[in-house]
């Protein structure tokens, strides 16, 4: 599979949401997501059983629609399971679809002596901005099976074949719309009754897609009367066919008298003798009808259909028909409908919902109620005495939980927050990758050790975003897919999120960092990232000792520095012991003082990432998000509350170690990678101008402030590195190998590391 | 001007004066070695002397092919919102890097099929617009930066713009585009400002959303 990268060489921290691939646009992540977006997390046959996780508001319809129904009560029996599975793994897109026409474009291509034709446009508009499908999949089946007829009939070069397909070929130029001059094949003179029975139904269907209605039922009719025609047997389905679009599509309102005549023409034919496939078609008309003769009606009539237990033979008809037939009733400003009402609820102004939890008091209300409430609000108390009378065996037990954690760390209940979570924690089983995730999300916050803090910290992906398409960790993921087994490698081991890795980062000692380096809780690749991220910090914070403890981990992580680190520690004197450091850091791009969330950095180490995600950039002074002044603003917060509040000190560190989390802030967040690692080189070289290794850290240098997100101070850096790389050394390999030095691009933004 | 996607939209509040409306006419869908289209199906009602812009989006699927016919089919495609006399279109694709050769070819097609006078412009990943420009020789009239659904890249780009960091391509400096469910963060001034709703537009959301944009 593709393998997911950063996004840009600011961004040295990774993602936690992801941001879907919906209407509207975005930025494409390409990141681990440790959270379910769009659907539930795979396998689905546990949701639909009714374990539905952690209700996520975004998830599409279908999905929150099988929540309403086991929160309210009727579930869904092993069949229904099914077509809701069948319903599901069908592609959420249309598929392509011209083949009939390019079937049809294939078949009159190869008779003699004919243009060649290309695809052409089935939709016609409609009003001002609408379009329909005018000409369906079913005209080009038709026309390529009568043009088989005529080839046999008379031969494809025959006069009565070309005659056929010149007036085929003029009945589809009405396809694209043709309602102000249809195109209309001519009547047929001196033929015999066949070629004349053919003319005469291609008369009427151009008078059809012509959007000439009248004509095109005048000549329908006479079809049927036609005993010789053999388009006889459908002509009545087609004088339905044709009013039904009169009806629909003559004025801005349907005409409901029009489909009133439809609908009885439809019913003929369902009660006559007419063949089955017809009265199929006709039946599935006579629902197109009833839904724009009475839109509400129906649509409540779907709403009570999909609700209904032990229907599953119609239950993916029914979805259909709630879908797309009828208009949902509204009483006030909401859907009258419970079903609807509640489906609108999630991301709307949650005061609706709360009024109606507490009129109606049942499950679905209090799950989207507790979901958009936060600690502060003043009517959240009912809501959280009714969250905690919810049984686990409830389908709705895990959401409401979650929320009501949520809020009671929001009040800073904690006491009852840390043992609610820790209960549901200690039996993790029922619990999916999302579900636990959040509530570790939770739960990491009360860590009062560094053990619990990076047990709670670690997260399971549950989707892949690659340049906006979602791979899910699903286990039977896209088994055609030839990297699905590298996907589910990758995704088997648990990583840090960023909320941990913000905490690390900003708030956490070195003293704690190295601990948690030697924590068997850690994966070992996280271990030995983590053992990288505290080298760089101590060398960065002159900190010898801790750096050299953790050598043995680095290299037993990332061999390729061994030797650059033993370098390093046999050094003989500071200088040089900081020009190792330069060295060393500059053949390893990947080497930083912060640890990345999800899979961190995925170019090798020692290799420049090609969107600048190389070294690291200085965190001061901060940049906060910003208060927008004088400029337009749109503020409508109607995204669920976030869980936590941004990360601080972990609870579980001493005054002390606070304190040195701060100093060592101060130091650290000044120090910009390309900057740092530059003068130090320049530094060395003035004084060292023999050292072997000049040459190439000065190559390095220039290749440092290009490639990476460096400041404007890093342009002089890289000028003097040029100059003297190529006065100094011209005959160096370093300086065959560069000819330019490049300004500093610097980052037009920085992640800000939580402070 | 308010973007109108494919679902019923009732926009007869609107001051005709002051707003238009860029209404999705038609989603382009490639898959594969396939192509399908699904123009404008619901119902958008304007007032009369509305301006409005079509907009065609893209959306390429499992391992699109990008092959010469779909690109030929998706120009064609979206040439064809011509019948609906907008005063401009506007094609919205959040193209990959692997996918921005395609889309270029796409608007090479589709301009060649446009009379000269008809305006093209294009919904633009902000990105596009600040560090990562490849749009700024596209045959187009206008990029419009969207800021919103921007994922990791959200904090750093509300810092840029609020220092006073401006977007890059001279032509994506007319418009900007902000979403109802996302935070607002600062813009240039003086932009014409796209918004989106992920719902259908109310004329209590838009009088709201009105008075905060132009303050």
């Amino acid at each position: 599979m593709r393998r997911p990268k950063a996004c840009a060489a600011a961004l040295v921290i990774s993602v936690l949401v992801v941001a879907r691939a919906a209407s509207g646009s975005g930025v494409w992540s390409s990141e681990v997501s440790f959270v379910a977006e769009g659907q539930p997390e795979p396998p689905l046959d546990k949701y639909v059983a009714g374990n539905l996780g952690l209700i996520q508001p975004n998830w599409d319809r279908s999905y929150l629609y099988v929540a309403y129904r086991w929160m309210e009560g009727p579930g869904f029996d092993p069949d229904e399971q099914k077509v809701m599975l069948a319903i599901w793994s069908k592609p959420a897109w249309p598929q392509p679809d011209t083949t009939p026409q390019d079937l049809w474009i294939q078949a009159r291509n190869q008779i003699p002596d004919t243009t060649p034709l290309e695809q052409f446009d089935s939709f016609a508009p409609t009003g001002e901005f609408e379009s329909f499908r005018n000409c369906h999949d079913d005209a080009f089946h038709a026309a390529t099976a009568t043009l088989a007829t005529m080839v046999a009939k008379f031969g494809g070069s025959s006069v009565q074949a070309k005659a056929w397909l010149e007036a085929q070929d003029t009945v589809f130029e009405n396809c694209p719309g043709a309602k102000d001059n249809p195109h209309i094949p001519d009547a047929l003179k001196d033929a015999t009754p066949f070629e004349q029975a053919q003319r005469a139904y291609q008369i009427a269907a151009a008078e059809f897609y012509g959007e000439n209605f009248d004509a095109a039922i005048k000549d329908f009719n006479a079809i049927g009367a036609d005993r010789n025609s053999p388009w006889r047997e459908i002509a009545p389905y087609l004088v339905a066919r044709a009013t039904i679009r009169k009806a629909t599509l003559s004025g801005e309102e349907n005409d409901k008298a029009l489909l009133a005549d439809a609908q009885r023409q439809l019913n003929a034919i369902v009660a006559s003798a007419a063949p089955a496939d017809l009265k199929t078609s006709a039946k599935a008309l006579l629902g197109f009808v009833g839904c724009r003769i009475d839109p509400e009606a129906r649509h409540a009539d779907a709403v009570h259909a999909i609700m209904r237990r032990g229907d599953a033979a119609t239950l993916e008809q029914d979805l259909e028909n709630y879908n797309k037939c009828g208009t949902p009733r509204r009483e006030g400003d909401f859907p009258a409908e419970d079903l609807d009402d509640w489906l609108a609820a999630w991301g709307a102004d949650p005061s609706h919902a709360i009024d109606k939890w507490k009129r109606l008091k049942s499950l679905p209300w209090l799950v989207v109620s507790i979901a958009a409430s936060h600690g502060s609000d003043p009517e959240v108390a009912p809501l959280l005495d009714a969250a905690r009378g919810i049984k686990p065996d409830s389908p709705a037990y895990l959401t409401v939980e979650y929320h009501l954690d949520r809020i009671l760390l929001e009040q800073g209940k904690n006491d009852e927050a840390k043992k609610r979570l820790d209960a549901i924690l200690a039996k993790p089983d029922p619990l999916m990758r999302a579900a636990y995730n959040a509530f570790a999300t939770l739960r990491v916050k009360l860590a009062t050790n560094l053990e619990e803090f990076l047990r709670y910290g670690l997260r399971y992906p549950v989707a892949i975003v690659a340049e906006g398409s979602i791979f899910l960790a699903d286990p039977d993921f896209d088994k055609d897919f030839t990297d699905a087994q590298e996907f589910r490698r990758e995704t088997a081991v648990p990583m840090l999120d960023r909320d941990d890795t913000d905490a690390i980062d900003a708030w956490m000692p070195l003293g704690i960092l190295k601990q948690a380096a030697h924590s068997s809780i850690l994966p070992p690749p996280l271990r030995g990232r983590l053992a990288m991220t505290v080298w760089v910090r101590a060398v960065l914070l002159g900190d010898e000792g801790a750096a050299r403890e953790m050598i043995p981990m680095i290299v037993e992580f990332a061999p390729q520095l061994k030797v650059s680190l033993e370098a390093w520690s046999a050094a003989k004197n500071p200088n040089q012991r900081r020009f190792e450091v330069a060295v060393t850091m500059l053949r390893n791009p990947g080497l930083r003082p912060y640890l990345d969330s999800g899979f961190g950095r995925l170019t090798p180490l020692d290799q420049p990432d090609a969107l600048r995600d190389n070294f690291w950039t200085s965190m001061s002074p901060p940049l906060p998000m910003p208060t927008p002044k004088n400029t337009p603003q749109v503020v409508m917060p109607t995204a669920l509350p976030t869980p936590v509040p941004p990360p601080k000190y972990p609870a579980f560190l001493s005054p002390d170690e606070r304190k040195s989390a701060d100093v060592e802030w101060d130091k650290l967040a000044r120090i910009d990678g390309a900057e740092f690692l530059c003068s130090e080189a320049l530094q060395y070289a003035k004084t060292n101008p023999k050292e072997g290794r000049i040459a190439e850290a000065l190559f390095r240098c220039i290749l440092a402030v290009h490639l990476s997100a460096a400041n404007d101070h890093c342009d002089v850096l890289a000028d003097s590195a040029f100059h003297l790389l190529h006065q100094r050394y011209p005959n160096s390999e370093w300086a065959k190998k560069n000819r330019f030095w490049y300004h500093a691009q610097g980052a037009p933004w920085r992640a800000a590391y939580g402070r | 001007m308010l973007w109108a996607w494919d679902r019923r939209e009732d926009l007869g509040f609107i001051d005709t004066h002051r707003v238009g409306v860029a209404y999705l006419a038609s989603t382009i869908y490639l898959e594969g070695d396939g192509f399908a289209v699904r123009p404008r199906q619901q119902p958008l009602a304007v007032p009369r002397d509305t301006v409005v812009i079509a907009v065609a989006r893209i959306e390429a699927r499992r391992r699109p092919a990008l092959s010469a016919s779909q690109r030929a089919a998706a120009a064609r495609a979206i040439a064809r919102l011509m019948v609906f006399n907008p005063a401009a279109i506007q094609i919205d694709f959040d193209a990959t890097r692997s996918q921005r050769a395609f889309y270029r070819d796409v608007l090479v097609d589709v301009r060649r099929r446009l009379p000269a006078t008809m305006p093209l412009t294009i919904a633009a990943l902000a990105s596009w617009c600040i560090h990562d420009d490849w749009i700024a020789d596209l045959p187009i009239d206008e990029a419009v930066p969207m800021l919103y659904r921007m994922g990791p890249e959200t904090a750093g780009i509300a810092s840029y713009l609020e220092q006073g960091g401006d977007f890059m391509p001279q032509l994506s400096r007319a418009s900007v585009g902000i979403a109802l469910d996302e935070p607002s963060i600062a813009t240039p001034a003086g932009r014409r400002i796209y918004l989106f709703s992920p719902r259908a537009w109310t004329r209590q959301e838009f009088v709201g959303v009105s008075s905060e944009v132009t303050r």
